[in-house]
């Protein structure tokens, strides 16, 4: 009874700590656990599309938690999970179906509600070692924290493995567990984590959230962010091509044409199309 | 490696790789005097571009490509400017019927099945054309010329019959024939769909039907289709921003950067090469581009889901 009290009142405690934690890193300090200035740090805070761009790579760090010394349950250093989501949009996807028995052609269609654009998870040990799957369903880490309750019924539900294939493809979705580095820095060590996102994540505000896990419970959380977006030419052009596209159209074309008049004064050739 | 972001296709690519493609399409246009977009836009598939843009930016590459020649054809007096025009009229036609078309295939979320399956057949035609064409070559040049010549009138005369059945029969001066508009701007009208849709300059087309269907000689074939190809490219790339906002001005000017430096190495290469030969290689070419578009469309793919678009 005074076991099962202990154990109650603890996640009670933790609970509490991951809820306040949110606006800072007191409580976890209260708990014993490092102070640090900034947790967790994202490097740099933000990345710009420009001309040459091609993906971006975030750095993002937490203070390392040794935890208590000994060999008492849930003694030793907690366990880091990372996760990187993008603002959730209804994605409206086409499904591929054979047709006429020899093609793969899209042939029906189907919605999946408030996924994210991009979403990145690591994690230092595989998600099963950091606490049930529905702890970490409610956490919102791992793939099947972005399945809708509402889909599991629905053709979205049966296609969210497909999702996730093409979402993988594109390095849009990525989970992994990987080996977070160990540096120093002035506040104490601290671990680190490379996300780096493909040219194809949208210009957005993208979330970050840390946990850190000890005995299969959340014993610290933090959140940041970082923000990618449009450069001025590469606004330009978007917008234009957008909003503008009979002018867009008519400056692609008159451009062209002066290219081409160029190239042929250049070469003086002629060439057959 | 240096990369480049694509605005409108909201990705990135390569840099080097793409002034490769271009590279060895203008190579390939200054080989074989074609303009090689009937190659270059499922290259481009190939690399990740969304189709519906590779198509149009395809058109906008074309454009320049058209206008240089256009020009130094015109200067030379290779271009039948009458001919040009009902070929333009049906092409304009065809292209805005073609771009009809894309809108509602990728309202209809099949621009990218469409595209490829269309490539598919029309590369799948021209190559085997090409291939069978280059042997037949190979071998007239071993058969007497005497044999040659009795063919030859036989062939031509079913076709002549036709083209003379037409009515609105019209003196076409500068290609030295008497052919019907009819002929023209239907001619114009399908290469105006295929630029839309392939965001091909439809040369390869135009150019073999002018030379054995409408008997122009070949020196007034090329400039006129430039000078057609130039208007619809036009015609279409405006189409394409307007309507369905798929042209990377970006991307045209980069394939077009490349396309030219290959078109003058290509144009050196073809000086010491065989033409015989050459065409095969280019069937070759071709039938393989085919086959590998096909097995992307008869193979499961690796995601049973796609964007609506076809990007």
């Amino acid at each position: 009874m005074r076991r099962a009290l202990a154990v109650a009142g603890g996640g009670f405690l933790a609970g509490l700590a991951a809820l306040v934690s949110l606006r800072g890193a007191g409580i976890a300090a209260a708990q014993g656990e490092r102070p640090v200035a900034r947790d967790p740090l994202v490097e740099p805070a933000g990345a710009v599309i420009g001309v040459f761009y091609h993906g971006a790579r975030f750095t993002v760090s937490t203070a390392a938690d040794p935890g208590p010394p000994g060999s008492t349950p849930g003694a030793g250093p907690a366990a880091v999970a990372v996760v990187v989501s993008g603002p959730p949009v209804d994605l409206h996807l086409r499904i591929k179906r054979r047709v006429w028995g020899a093609f793969w052609a899209p042939a029906g269609d189907v919605i999946f509600e408030r996924v994210p654009e991009a979403y990145v998870v690591h994690t230092s040990v595989p998600p099963a070692e950091l606490a049930a799957a529905d702890v970490l369903r409610s956490l919102g880490i791992g793939y099947e924290s972005l399945r809708s309750p509402a889909d599991s019924a629905s053709e979205a539900g049966a296609f969210f493995p497909e999702l996730v294939r093409l979402k993988e493809s594109e390095k849009l979705f990525q989970a992994a567990v990987v080996p977070f580095r160990a540096e120093r820095a002035a506040g104490g060590d601290r671990l680190v984590t490379d996300v780096v996102l493909p040219a194809r994540a949208p210009a957005a505000t993208y979330r970050v959230r840390v946990f850190r896990f000890r005995g299969g419970r959340v014993v610290w959380r933090g959140e940041g962010g970082f923000t990618i977006s449009r450069g001025a030419a590469n606004a330009l052009l978007a917008t234009l091509a957008n909003r503008h596209g009979l002018l867009y159209g008519l400056v692609a074309v008159v451009v062209a044409v002066a290219a081409g008049l160029l190239v042929g004064f250049v070469f003086g050739s002629v060439k057959g199309h | 490696m240096l990369h480049i972001y694509l605005p409108v296709a909201e990705r990135g690519a390569n840099l080097l790789t793409l002034l490769g493609l271009g590279g060895v399409v203008g190579l390939l246009s200054g080989l074989f005097g074609v303009g090689g977009g009937f190659l270059l836009t499922p290259l481009l598939l190939m690399i990740g571009i969304p189709p519906a843009v590779a198509a149009a930016s395809d058109s906008n590459q074309i454009v320049a490509a058209a206008s240089s020649g256009t020009f130094a054809h015109a200067r030379s007096g290779n271009v039948d400017f009458k001919m040009g025009l009902l070929l333009l009229l049906g092409g304009l036609v065809g292209g805005a019927v073609g771009v009809r078309v894309i809108k509602l295939l990728i309202a209809t979320g099949q621009a990218g099945f469409a595209i490829r399956l269309t490539y598919v057949v029309m590369l799948g035609l021209i190559g085997s054309y090409m291939f069978v064409d280059s042997v037949r070559a190979l071998r007239t040049a071993r058969v007497p010329v005497a044999r040659a010549a009795r063919e030859a009138p036989r062939r031509a005369s079913a076709w002549a019959r036709l083209v003379q059945a037409l009515p609105w029969q019209v003196d076409f001066e500068r290609s030295a024939v008497r052919i019907s508009v009819v002929l023209p701007l239907a001619l114009g009208a399908l290469v105006g769909v295929l630029s839309a849709v392939m965001g091909v300059g439809g040369g390869f087309i135009m150019v073999p039907v002018m030379v054995y269907l409408l008997r122009m000689p070949m020196h007034v074939v090329v400039g006129t289709s430039l000078f057609q190809i130039l208007f619809t490219s036009v015609n279409v790339t405006v189409l394409q921003a307007a309507m369905n906002r798929t042209v990377d001005f970006l991307l045209a000017l980069v394939l077009l950067v490349g396309s030219t430096l290959g078109a003058q190495v290509g144009a050196l290469a073809s000086r010491r090469l065989k033409a015989d030969q050459l065409k095969i290689l280019m069937a070759g070419i071709i039938l393989a581009t085919m086959v590998a578009m096909v097995l992307g469309l008869v193979l499961r793919p690796a995601a049973l889901l796609s964007y609506e678009g076809g990007h």
